[in-house]
């Protein structure tokens, strides 16, 4: 009997996450960095914070721009690409889970998830509670900056209250660059934009990683879930309420003001991938002209469940990687129970001197 | 464990994983300052309303459908499974103790941050109740701890046994009857299915250490009553409650009975000739007929003078300890009426003369033979003559209000319905909650168990095995898998 025909099939790359993640030497670093910092919180009092006590892992860095002319925006018709593509979606949080006498507890999670042959797998870090103290800090940043991202370079940690974002931002970094190494002609998804900040280690370490991903040629798609970008007073995700869906607005670069000192990194579109109010701001490596774009993209819309206009493999790198309450009591219990710290509640001063007044609605409640 | 809330007489406790606590187990919340104590009673174990749980569980679901792994190197999701699967013990307030006593509870709230919360043994609740005393019956296992009651805690008490078909009422009821027989007491049972008949074998079917102190009367055929020995009064007690006889025709009878009596000649054969020939209208003749024919053709009464045995004389013989059982199996309806009027009757009238000291009567769904005055008689003027009630039934409705009220203690088994808890909670001495949550979820042969033999503290006991061929046997059909359904 003769073979006369084969469909020719391309085989989705697989891959070994874990075994990647201890080969980097991750259960040493980090954890030590984080044992570290708790051992001297030891018989201290943890002061819980009771409000605002989950943190919104919202892009931080986004900055407001405000273009000027609506001229500026050329809008594109997506059509799904057929083409089997490995989809990577890449998310940390962290949350403040209470405060010392000499610093603040914060917690950090990170997920890497990939879809592979039509099924979701993950790897998630954490939760890693840090100390954050004044005496600490400078250590603890400059350490997992050098070990994780390999900057050498010394500098000054920020204030204890900013280095929730920084840490976690080190953790996400660190992720990112292990999915861009891991594959190959693929899409990497990320949570927020992508504008560096000279005073972070963005500045550095997105370039490298755009520069990184293109060399594998895989392409880099940072989601964010509400923007800032203003057009004459109006936020641009509201410009493409008119369009059909599936569409993107592309915002010129040429009418996007100076940042200074924020460097933006790649182009800036708005999507819109399903009828409705879900539409995203989407930034997309400069150095990929607008065909390679709508190619990522239609092939995303092809490859990935997009549930509510927004890719699920990103959604799950989300759902997977925040807090909940319960995981916070988690935590509290496990710093108090490790390192006999003692949990006293806050007092609300707001509360103490206003009572039911000036509560916001919490006091109508 | 935590003290967590009072609402009421109901205190909510937390619980973690370790701490398990099963529904009606009791803990004793200590607060070591005052040197005082709560007795509390699980009656429910409900999740903690943790916040962030239905987050976690649909981010399990999503993990669900999602393969992955957990890098957790400090191990804290074992912390969040500990929170996740903490439970909130609702309990209800039974009893305080005070160094150790018990005293009355008023209204005293141990400290909820220094308070220790403990398990309190089935043992060491007894001991503070001041349980079993001296005639112990050990009744089965309540927590691991043997439980035992006190016999002296049904004598003149008035028992219910009840749950649905099948969770264990007669086997409770059967252990009880040969516990009072232990203690020497005389019991009666009015055994309507012939289940009590093999009450003197073991299982294995040889003759137990009872078998001499059962006596086994089957009416028509081992027992039957030759009518010179029954009473006018009895004899007019069948006559209008048992076979519902008119007023104009019970007086013809009354002055047939005393005319027969006058000449010393009371016979079956005697009282239909005297129905025939006596003076009277023909509609009362005719209603004096048909209950004569229904006297005669029950095969109860008879006028053979010897070889059956009268109940005057089986009491005799479990005046020591024993058991006479009643069997009305295969009794039509109108003859096991007029069978219970006779002992009911007959166990009155020696008690009222002195010659019978008391007597436990055991009442296999007395709602079946007993009519309506009876109950109110058993309960009170009977009790008071010393005839000691318990009745067995699966149909707690049929029982009324007012005798519940006057119910001492009740042994409650599984039940489903929500009607039939609620019939039994209005009764019972304690919170119709305790009943509902507790009663429902009972597996066969556990029983709770309330009343003045716990002294009000509600027990769940898991009645214990009996040596003893418990059933009549029961013709199935399915006797053996692949038997033909036609004889050969």
């Amino acid at each position: 009997m003769l073979l006369i025909d084969q469909v020719n099939y391309s085989s989705t790359p697989t891959y070994n996450f874990p075994s990647l993640l201890e080969d980097h030497g991750f259960s040493e670093k980090l954890i030590e960095a984080s044992v570290i910092s708790l051992e001297s919180i030891t018989g201290k009092k943890l002061r819980l914070y009771v409000e605002d006590s989950i943190s919104s892992d919202e892009d931080i860095t986004e900055a407001t721009i405000t273009v000027n002319s609506i001229e500026q925006f050329k809008v594109y018709t997506l059509k799904p690409i057929r083409e089997p593509t490995s989809v990577v979606g890449v998310d940390t949080s962290s949350i403040k889970i209470g405060e010392t006498e000499n610093g603040i507890i914060y917690a950090f999670r990170g997920t890497i998830v990939w879809r592979s042959f039509n099924n979701y797998k993950y790897i998630r870090i954490g939760p890693l509670p840090f100390h954050i103290t004044e005496e600490n800090k400078n250590d603890i940043y400059n350490t997992l900056k050098r070990y994780y991202l390999g900057l050498n370079f010394s500098r000054g940690a920020p204030n204890v209250t900013v280095m929730q974002s920084r840490i976690c931002s080190l953790l996400e970094y660190w992720l990112q660059k292990i999915a861009c190494r891991m594959v190959k002609n693929s899409l990497i998804l990320w949570d927020g934009s992508l504008i560096a900040n000279p005073g972070d280690c963005s500045s550095i370490v997105l370039p490298d990683l755009l520069k990184f991903s293109r060399r594998k040629s895989n392409v880099i798609l940072a989601f964010s879930k509400v923007s800032k970008l203003r057009v004459l007073g109006k936020y641009i995700t509201d410009l493409v309420f008119g369009f059909k869906p599936p569409c993107l607005l592309e915002v010129r670069e040429n009418s996007i003001p100076s940042l200074n000192p924020l460097k933006i990194l790649g182009r800036i579109y708005v999507a819109k991938f399903i009828e409705g109010p879900f539409i995203f701001r989407l930034d997309v490596d400069k150095n990929l002209d607008s065909e390679e774009v709508l190619c990522a993209v239609g092939k995303l819309i092809w490859n990935d469940l997009m549930f509510q206009g927004y890719p699920e493999t990103l959604r799950l790198a989300h759902i997977l990687s925040t807090f909940t309450a319960t995981e916070v009591m988690a935590i509290q219990k496990f710093i108090s129970e490790t390192y006999g710290l003692k949990i006293v509640a806050k007092p609300d001063i707001r509360k103490l001197l206003f009572g039911p007044y000036g509560t916001g609605l919490e006091g109508l409640t | 464990m935590r003290l967590y809330k009072k609402e009421g007489d109901t205190i909510k406790i937390l619980s973690f994983p370790g701490e398990e606590v099963e529904k009606g187990e009791y803990l004793i919340i200590e607060d070591g300052e005052s040197g005082r104590g709560l007795i509390v009673q699980v009656i429910d174990v409900q999740f903690a309303n943790i916040p962030g749980v239905l987050e976690e569980l649909l981010r399990n679901s999503a993990k669900e459908l999602t393969y992955g792994e957990d890098i957790d190197p400090l191990g804290i999701s074992s912390h969040v499974a500990y929170i996740e699967d903490a439970r909130v013990l609702i309990c209800k307030i039974r009893g305080a103790v005070e160094d150790g006593r018990l005293c009355v509870y008023r209204s005293w709230l141990p400290s909820r941050f220094k308070s220790i919360i403990r398990r309190l043994s089935i043992n060491r609740l007894m001991f503070i109740l001041g349980l079993p005393g001296e005639l112990p019956i050990e009744v089965g296992e309540a927590y691991s701890s043997k439980f035992i009651l006190n016999a002296k805690d049904l004598d003149g008490k008035l028992n219910i046994i009840t749950g649905k078909k099948g969770t264990g009422k007669s086997h409770l009821s059967k252990l009880l009857v040969l516990s009072l027989v232990d203690y020497g007491a005389p019991v009666v049972v009015l055994d309507i299915n012939g289940e009590y008949i093999n009450l003197g074998f073991k299982k294995n079917g040889e003759k137990n250490e009872y078998y001499n102190k059962i006596l086994i009367l089957t009416p028509s055929e081992n027992f039957k009553v030759n009518l010179a020995e029954t009473s006018l009064k009895i004899m007019m007690d069948i006559m209008v409650y048992a076979l519902e006889l008119p007023g104009t025709s019970a007086r013809e009878f009354q002055r047939i009975w005393v005319y027969l009596k006058s000449k010393d000649t009371i016979s079956l054969a005697k009282l239909g000739e005297a129905i025939r020939s006596w003076k009277c209208n023909e509609r009362v003749r005719d209603a004096l007929f048909s209950r004569y024919y229904t006297l005669v053709n029950s095969g109860f009464f008879t006028d053979e003078e010897n070889g059956f045995i009268s109940f005057e004389e089986a009491l005799k013989t479990i005046s020591c300890g024993g058991v006479i059982v009643i069997n009305l199996r295969n009794q039509s309806s109108t003859n096991r009426r007029i069978i219970v009027e006779y002992i009911l009757g007959k166990l009155t009238s020696l008690l009222s003369s002195k010659k019978l000291k008391a007597i436990f009567l055991f009442a296999e769904e007395a709602h079946l033979y007993l009519r309506e005055t009876y109950w109110d008689d058993l309960v009170t003027r009977m009790r008071h003559l010393g005839i000691f009630t318990t009745f067995i039934t699966n149909q707690p409705d049929t029982i009324r209000d007012g005798i519940y009220r006057q119910v001492d203690n009740i042994f409650l088994f599984n039940f489903t319905s929500d009607r039939d808890l609620e019939v039994i909670s209005r009764a019972a001495r304690i919170d119709s909650e305790t009943v509902r949550l507790i009663a429902k979820e009972l597996p066969p042969h556990y029983c709770l168990v309330l009343g003045y033999v716990v002294k009000d503290f509600p027990v769940v006991v898991k009645i214990r095995e009996l040596d003893v061929k418990t059933m009549g046997e029961t013709r199935l059909f399915f006797t053996e898998v692949g038997a033909s359904v036609y004889a050969s």
